[in-house]
């Protein structure tokens, strides 16, 4: 069952020119670009790519704190995006986030308590006492100890702040749970631990999770599909297991040939690097967005924009010359 | 001992403490290392493990209410206990430093050719336009395509990925005899970080510059180093080669740390978390700083600490027997 | 038993890391008890929050133990006021009298509540209307945002001195006007400041967080934005004091403050100072004290606030 589908979903933001006079018109940053994909409940998909790829802009517009340009983000059948503010709020119970940094997404004046049941005193008409031992509940659920519910954020490290975090964004009991970047500001060994949380909970409250992050090993570990971004392009989208042990754009390989693997034995190995850094967003490539990196890259890659094509059920690729990553190495 | 078997960096029994509103914290207790010329060698450890400390105390650069004791030896001079202006020479001949944040150590009103050059005329005696070729000569080194047009720019014209090139160049100005990097590509994406890595090891058998690599990435620590020091809450866990540590690791820190990497190999699913958390640096148990997270902890761990001891390739400090981390 | 096996029985339920009774709750400790702690420590700021608890018990109290008040003349020092109006526990002048033979301990008294009184009304003004103003500004921005700190910019560059005296000289002079002055003039920096320190809280991640979870914008600026601009305000505050008591000071020592029989601490240094040649070094030096303790504890204590709430400690 389609929880969530979206439909040519763009972002463009205004970007005033340097210098430039009031009037002029500003330059247009597309953060994402052409974006279609569906999300059934309780499936998990993982969004990789690297800084400037759109991805948490992606997650924003789908939460609604930033608009979308056009396009459709429709919730089992109502378009979300064409709602108004009020309609909007009521909808904002089933799609709670997860952010970044564990301790800036929590209001430093708050006890974890209050923090934890702010979402149900805004959408439940609760009782203190009753939201207090629903903060309690979920505090023990993501493993913290309930009697620290009257503590505040700074007592906490990062690990448990980021669990404090979970707790409020499940409190509601969401249906879908979006979660941008939510481990790459921990140390390894908590790391894992967040990720195997976060998998769990999605596991018992049936939670879809859409579960972004730059770090494509973190996000196999999670998920069921992956959606390889770039630059606010869509390039791959299939099956974890598919997409990270066969990837078939020339830019999920990179990703996947950049990843340092801790084994020493296996170490030197030829990686198939990828030439330069991301080029601007403002100025994107014409074409194939990837061409100016692309180790396969063709002439005629700088004048269409790739059509996505499904070489396999499941899978879609945007790129015409795709190909299993031996291929690539051998060029 | 002559030149060439002369350790480039020396380090007997480190100790950094941090004299805090809440009382002394102690960030590095009893690090001793030797990195050979040309040599590699990563120091691995999570946050408040004592890794950057330990940077910092070589090159001098303690916050002001930190203290090192021990001994630190650059090429077989004691640095610790060198006055200041002495210090500041066999810095700059021997040790250069490349940070993880390569904008807050380019000053961002002046051409990076300037800065360049400054370290040259200031170290070296070179006249500007001396200089100046020879900077363009080491941005070319770190393969940063029209180096002469490059060093008119400001730092923010630099991507950066480009900016730690020229941190890199910078650093290897003066042909340093050991180069410490301080979590280099922790703030590039991972393409860059491989571009940037792959760079460090050309430039190392290029110039002959001994490498100590400081990271939380065992990933980094396998693709680069030959040996290896895992820190856990300012003490040494675990030292050796780092075939044998990855191999076969003898402590549970260790054991635990490389389950918890998540990795594009091996299984999917449930990765092997390390209960608990991070260290708090201010109150440390009196034994071994693992113990309230370690499956192995007894009575004593929390009360002696282990010292480090030779176990098979390794040195390790840990009570439980090495049968038991498998 | 291997590492892994450990571990398994680390995590499992049966082996429960914590001791019973854990569902007491726990006090936290808020980032104010942090500050408080922090500013406990440190003695400047603590001894200048006695000394202006003093000199407030002496503002409002210092009437009461006097034997005279601040505008009963004692005739009997008129004239030789030079002579015998010096202070002396005998004659109950304990700071002696001014030149028309009043006692200056009360005086003193009196017109440090005034100066005091000028201070905490500029300041209280300027924390409400200046932090809403600012809070809302900052908050919904736009074109909303441009509109009120226009009007901000266009109040600051009225040359509010001129338009003061020229408000007590139209209007009568009185201790009313000295405080609608005081209140229309405090506010324009403090909101400024505050829309400031609104428009980075608004970036971060808790209020985004919030406006996610669907929270109301007015909810949203009471709950999240306020407390957290707080510790800028009450440090900016404090150091408002002081600032509107030298401005009192200024209007009153021109002659436009307050109006006899009241006093205040500038028109007390306005006519200490017009006497200094006729050899009565108390009438300057007493209201001079008590105006200096007043400022030098105010900025102390502002000093010591800024150290304990800075941000950076967070």
């Amino acid at each position: 069952m389609t929880l969530l589908s979206v439909r040519d979903l763009n972002v463009t933001f205004d970007v005033p020119r340097k210098g430039a006079m009031p009037w002029t018109a500003p330059d247009r940053l597309r953060a994402v670009k052409d974006m279609s994909f569906d999300l059934a409940a309780g499936e998990t998909l993982g969004v990789v790519g690297e800084s400037g790829s759109g991805k948490s802009t992606l997650a924003r517009a789908i939460v609604g704190t930033i608009p979308a340009t056009s396009g459709v983000v429709s919730w089992e059948g109502t378009d979300l995006t064409a709602l108004s503010p009020g309609e909007r709020r009521r909808h904002r119970a089933d799609v709670q986030m997860v952010f970044q940094d564990p301790l800036a997404a929590l209001n430093p004046r708050m006890t974890v308590g209050d923090i934890i049941a702010e979402p149900l005193r805004t959408h439940r008409d609760v009782s203190r006492t009753d939201a207090r031992n629903a903060a309690q509940a979920m505090m023990e659920r993501v493993g913290l100890l309930p009697n620290l519910v009257n503590r505040f954020p700074h007592e906490f490290s990062g690990g448990q702040c980021q669990r404090i975090g979970i707790a409020r964004a499940l409190i509601l009991e969401p249906r879908l749970l979006i979660c941008d970047e939510p481990v790459s500001a921990l140390d390894v060994s908590v790391q894992a631990q967040v990720v195997n949380l976060l998998r769990r909970l999605s596991r018992e409250m049936g939670l879809a999770m859409i579960f972004i992050a730059h770090d494509l090993s973190v996000v196999r570990h999670v998920s069921d599909r992956i959606m390889v971004m770039y630059l606010g392009r869509q390039m791959e989208v299939g099956p974890a297991r598919a997409v990270v042990g066969d990837p078939l754009h020339p830019y999920t390989q990179a990703l996947v040939a950049s990843v340092p693997v801790p084994d020493p034995t296996a170490r030197r190995r030829d990686r198939q690097a990828v030439r330069g850094e991301l080029p601007s967003p403002l100025t994107p490539p014409s074409g194939c967005v990837f061409h100016t990196r692309c180790p396969r890259a063709r002439p005629d890659c700088a004048d269409a924009v790739p059509p996505a094509l499904r070489p396999q059920p499941e899978r879609i690729v945007a790129c015409p010359y795709h190909g299993p990553a031996e291929a690539t190495a051998a060029e | 001992m002559d030149e060439a078997t002369t350790p480039v960096l020396e380090i007997e029994d480190l100790r950094v403490s941090f004299a805090t509103g809440d009382g002394t914290v102690d960030a590095v207790n009893g690090l001793s290392l030797s990195l050979e010329p040309g040599g590699t060698l990563a120091i691995v450890g999570e946050s408040g493990s004592g890794k950057s400390q330990t940077a910092f105390a070589v090159m001098g650069l303690l916050a002001r209410n930190g203290t090192a004791t021990g001994i630190v030896r650059l090429q077989g001079r004691d640095v610790l206990t060198m006055p200041e202006a002495a210090l500041n020479r066999v810095r700059a001949e021997t040790v250069a430093m490349v940070f993880q944040d390569p904008m807050t150590s380019l000053n961002p009103y002046m051409r990076v050719g300037e800065q360049m050059a400054e370290v040259l005329v200031l170290h070296e005696g070179l006249s500007k336009r001396e200089a100046l070729a020879r900077s363009a000569a080491m941005l070319d080194a770190v393969r940063i395509p029209d180096a002469k047009g490059r060093l008119r720019q400001y730092p923010h014209e630099f991507s950066g990925g480009m900016r730690q090139r020229v941190m890199i160049a910078m650093a290897l100005l003066c042909r340093p005899a050991l180069l410490i990097a301080d979590e280099p590509t922790t703030a590039l994406d991972v393409t860059v970080q491989a571009q940037i890595m792959d760079l460090l090891a050309d430039v190392r058998s290029e110039f002959g510059t001994a490498l100590l690599l400081i990271t939380h990435d065992m990933g980094l620590v396998a693709e680069t180093c030959e040996r290896t020091i895992v820190m856990y809450g300012g003490r040494v866990m675990e030292q050796g080669r780092t075939i044998d540590v990855f191999a076969d690791p003898t402590h549970p820190y260790t054991r635990g740390l490389l389950d918890a990497v998540p990795r594009l190999d091996g299984d999917e699913g449930e990765l092997r978390a390390i209960p608990g958390e991070p260290p708090d640096m201010a109150n440390l148990p009196h034994g071994c700083p693992f113990t309230p997270r370690c499956p192995l902890a007894m009575d004593r761990c929390g009360t002696v600490q282990p010292p480090l001891e030779p176990c098979g390739p390794l040195l390790r400090a840990c009570h439980a027997p090495p049968e038991a981390v498998a | 038993m291997s590492i892994r096996q450990a571990t398994k029985a680390f995590l499992s339920p049966a082996a429960n890391p914590f001791p019973d009774g854990v569902t007491v709750p726990v006090k936290g400790r808020s980032l104010w008890m942090d500050a408080r702690t922090r500013f406990l420590r440190n003695k400047a700021a603590t001894g200048s929050l006695l000394v202006l608890v003093l000199l407030a018990a002496f503002a409002f109290l210092g009437d009461t133990i006097s034997p005279w008040d601040n505008e009963t003349i004692d005739w009997g020092m008129l004239g030789q006021v030079h002579v015998v109006g010096g202070p002396s526990l005998e004659t109950g002048h304990w700071f002696g009298v001014d030149e028309t033979g009043r006692d200056l301990f009360a005086r003193t008294a009196q017109g440090t509540r005034i100066s005091l009184a000028v201070g905490f009304v500029g300041a209280a003004v300027a924390v409400v209307i200046g932090t809403i103003y600012g809070a809302v500004s900052g908050y919904v921005g736009g074109r909303v945002d441009d509109v009120m700190m226009r009007i901000v910019d266009v109040l600051i560059a009225v040359p509010y001195m001129f338009v003061l005296i020229l408000m007590m000289v139209v209007f009568e002079r009185s201790v009313i006007m000295l405080f609608v002055g005081v209140g229309l003039i405090s506010w324009l920096d403090m909101a400024r400041i505050v829309r400031g320190q609104t428009l980075s809280l608004k970036n971060r991640e808790f209020v985004e967080a919030a406006i996610a979870t669907g929270v109301r914008s007015p909810m949203i600026i009471a709950r999240h934005i306020v407390p957290n601009l707080l510790g800028i305000v009450v440090v900016y505050a404090t150091l408002l004091v002081p600032q509107m008591i030298l401005f009192e000071s200024f209007v009153s020592f021109l002659g436009l403050g307050v109006q006899e029989p009241l006093t205040s601490l500038g028109a007390l240094i306005a006519q200490g100072a017009g006497q200094m040649r006729n050899d009565v070094p108390w009438m300057l030096g007493f209201p001079l004290a008590a105006f200096v303790a007043l400022l030098f504890a105010l900025f102390f204590v502002g000093d010591g606030l800024r150290d304990a709430l800075d941000p950076k400690d967070r």
